[in-house]
C-alpha cells in the first residue's frame, strides 16, 4: 500500500540526512504507530508520504503510485497536532473543505463511506456544524479535522500527534474513536506520537525511528490481543533506547 | 463599536462646540444648529454634489488599490525570491511621503480626477501592500500543509487561505488609511479642480469668508471620512463573522 524504496532525505544541501536509502512496506489496511526522539523525522516521514515532500533520492508510492500525485487527488488524510482548521469557517464547511476544493477542479466527489456532515454527527459533533474552529475545544477542533479527512475517503491516514494537547481522557477516547472510524472508512493508519503508551494502543506494528540518519526500518510487532501492554511499552522503550544510542 | 457609545461621543463633541461657539461669541465660529441649518440649505445648492465628487474619489482609490496591491502582497508573501527582488524597493519607497509628488501628478496627469484618484491609490497601495505581505508570510505552514493535503493547488490555497486569511488585514489597512486618504484629497482638491469638498471648502466658502457654509464643508468632509470608517466596520462584520465571537 505504502511504500518507501531506497529514500533518502535532507533538509537542505549539506544538512544531515533524515533518512538515507530507507525502506519500509505499509500493508493496506494496517495500523501503525511510529515512535522515535524528536527530530528523529517522525513528521517528515508523514510529509513524505503526503507528498508534501520530495525525497532527494528513491521514490515514495502509495497503491503503486507517486505521492506527489496521489496529493493532488486528496486520498490522503492528513490530521496534525494544531493549526490544521480554516479559523474563518464553521464546522461544517472545515469538514467539507476537501470536497469543495474538488469542485473548484471540476472533479466529483470520491467514493467517500460517508458525507461531512455524516462524520460530524460519527465523530459526536454534529451540534457543533456551525460553530468556528476558535469557539472549540482542542477535543472538538481535533474530530473536526478527523471528519475532514475522513470525508474524501482516503486511502491512507496520516495523524501527527493529534492528541498530545489534549488531557488523559480526551485523548484515550480519541485514540479509540480514531482507530473506529479510521477502520470504518477503510484507511490505512499511520500515527505518529511520541508516546509510547500511545503507540502501543493505536499501532498494531510500530516503526522505531532514531537519530537520523534512519537506515533501517525497525518494527515492534504488537498484534491486538491486548496481552501484556506494559510489556509491550518496556520492548518499544528499549528498542528506542537502543536507537537512540546507536 | 457600539451605537449606543458612538451616539453619545458625538453628543458630547457636539455639546463642546456649541459651548465653544457661546464662548467665542464671533462669526468665525457658528454653532452646530446653525451650520446643521446651513447644511441642510446648502446639499441640493452644491455641497451634495462636492461630497458626491469626493466621496466617488476615495472609493475608486480604494477599489483600484486593493485590486493592485493586495495579489501583489500576496505574490510577495508566498514567493521568497520576489520578495527578495522587491523588498528593498519598497522598504525605500514606503516612507517617502506620496504627497509631495501632488505636483509631478498635477504635470503628468492633469488636474481632472485622474491625478486626484492617483495620489490616493499611490498612498493606499502601499498600506495594503505592506499588512498583505506580511499576513500572507506568517501563515502556519501546517496550515498550508493541512490544506495541501486536501488536494489543493496554488488557485484553491488563494480562494481558501489566502484570500480569507488576509481580508482581516486589507481592511484594516484601509480603515487606518481613510483619514489620511480624506486629508489628501481635501489638499488635492483645494486647488486646481470645480469639484469636490476641498474646492468647496477652500475656494467656494473659505475665500468668501462665507464661515457657516465652510463650517457645513468641514462637517461633511468628517461625515466622508466617518462614512468610510463605518462601510469597512460593516465590511468586516460582514466578511469576517469569526472575529466577533463571544
Amino acid at each position: 500500500m505504502i511504500e518507501l524504496l531506497d529514500v533518502t532525505f535532507s533538509y537542505g544541501r549539506g544538512s544531515r540526512p533524515v533518512f538515507e536509502g530507507f525502506e519500509w512496506i505499509v500493508g493496506a489496511g494496517e495500523s501503525w504507530a511510529v515512535v522515535g526522539p524528536s527530530g528523529g523525522g517522525k513528521t517528515t516521514l508523514l510529509y513524505l508520504i503526503a507528498g508534501l515532500r520530495e525525497p532527494a533520492q528513491g521514490v515514495v508510492t502509495i497503491g503503486g503510485e507517486r505521492a506527489s500525485r496521489v496529493l493532488r487527488q486528496g486520498a490522503v488524510g492528513l490530521v496534525l497536532q494544531d493549526y490544521g482548521l480554516l479559523p474563518w469557517a464553521s464546522v461544517l464547511d472545515n469538514a467539507s473543505l476537501g470536497l469543495r476544493v474538488r469542485r473548484m477542479y471540476g472533479l466529483s466527489a470520491p467514493p467517500a463511506t460517508a458525507t461531512p456532515a455524516e462524520w460530524l454527527a460519527r465523530l459526536g459533533i454534529d451540534h457543533l456544524r456551525d460553530k468556528y474552529p476558535g469557539q472549540l475545544s482542542g477535543g472538538e477542533r481535533q474530530r473536526v479535522a478527523i471528519a475532514r479527512a475522513l470525508a474524501l475517503g482516503p486511502r491512507v491516514l496520516l495523524l501527527d500527534e493529534p492528541f498530545s494537547a489534549l488531557d488523559t481522557m480526551q485523548r484515550e477516547d480519541l485514540e479509540r474513536l480514531t482507530l473506529q472510524v479510521g477502520q470504518e472508512a477503510g484507511a490505512t493508519t499511520v500515527f505518529v506520537t511520541h508516546s509510547i503508551e500511545e503507540a502501543v494502543f493505536v499501532g498494531r506494528r510500530i516503526l522505531v525511528l532514531g537519530r537520523p540518519p534512519n537506515r533501517v526500518a525497525v518494527v515492534v510487532e504488537n498484534p491486538s490481543d491486548g496481552s501484556d501492554p506494559s510489556g509491550r511499552c518496556a520492548q518499544v522503550r528499549a528498542v528506542l533506547a537502543g536507537e537512540a544510542s546507536s | 463599536m457600539r451605537r449606543g457609545d458612538l451616539l453619545a461621543a458625538t453628543v458630547v463633541l457636539v455639546l463642546v462646540w456649541q459651548a465653544a461657539a457661546w464662548l467665542v461669541s464671533a462669526s468665525i465660529l457658528p454653532g452646530p444648529l446653525r451650520v446643521a441649518a446651513t447644511m441642510v440649505r446648502e446639499i441640493p445648492e452644491g455641497l451634495g454634489r462636492h461630497f458626491l465628487a469626493s466621496a466617488a474619489r476615495v472609493a475608486a482609490s480604494m477599489a483600484i488599490a486593493v485590486v493592485l496591491a493586495a495579489p501583489l502582497g500576496l505574490a510577495l508573501g508566498q514567493s521568497k525570491r520576489l520578495h527578495r527582488l522587491l523588498s528593498p524597493a519598497i522598504y525605500v519607497l514606503y516612507p517617502i511621503p506620496k504627497i509631495v509628488f501632488l505636483p509631478l501628478i498635477l504635470l503628468f496627469l492633469g488636474i481632472g480626477d485622474t491625478s486626484k484618484v492617483f495620489i490616493i491609490t499611490l498612498i493606499l497601495f502601499f498600506q495594503v501592500l505592506v499588512v498583505v505581505r506580511d499576513e500572507a508570510a506568517t501563515l502556519r505552514p501546517e496550515l498550508l500543509h493541512s490544506v495541501r493535503s486536501l488536494g489543493a493547488g496554488r488557485r484553491a490555497l488563494f480562494r481558501f487561505v489566502y484570500l480569507p486569511a488576509t481580508l482581516p488585514a486589507v481592511l484594516t489597512a484601509l480603515r487606518l488609511s481613510v483619514g489620511t486618504a480624506v486629508a489628501v484629497l481635501f489638499f488635492a482638491e483645494s486647488f486646481a479642480t470645480e469639484a469636490g469638498l476641498g474646492y468647496y471648502i477652500m475656494v467656494e466658502t473659505w475665500t468668501r469668508l462665507a464661515y457657516a457654509e465652510m463650517y457645513a464643508g468641514v462637517v461633511a468632509m468628517s461625515l466622508l471620512g466617518l462614512g468610510f470608517y463605518l462601510l469597512i466596520d460593516q465590511l468586516e462584520k460582514r466578511l469576517c463573522p469569526y472575529l466577533y465571537l463571544d
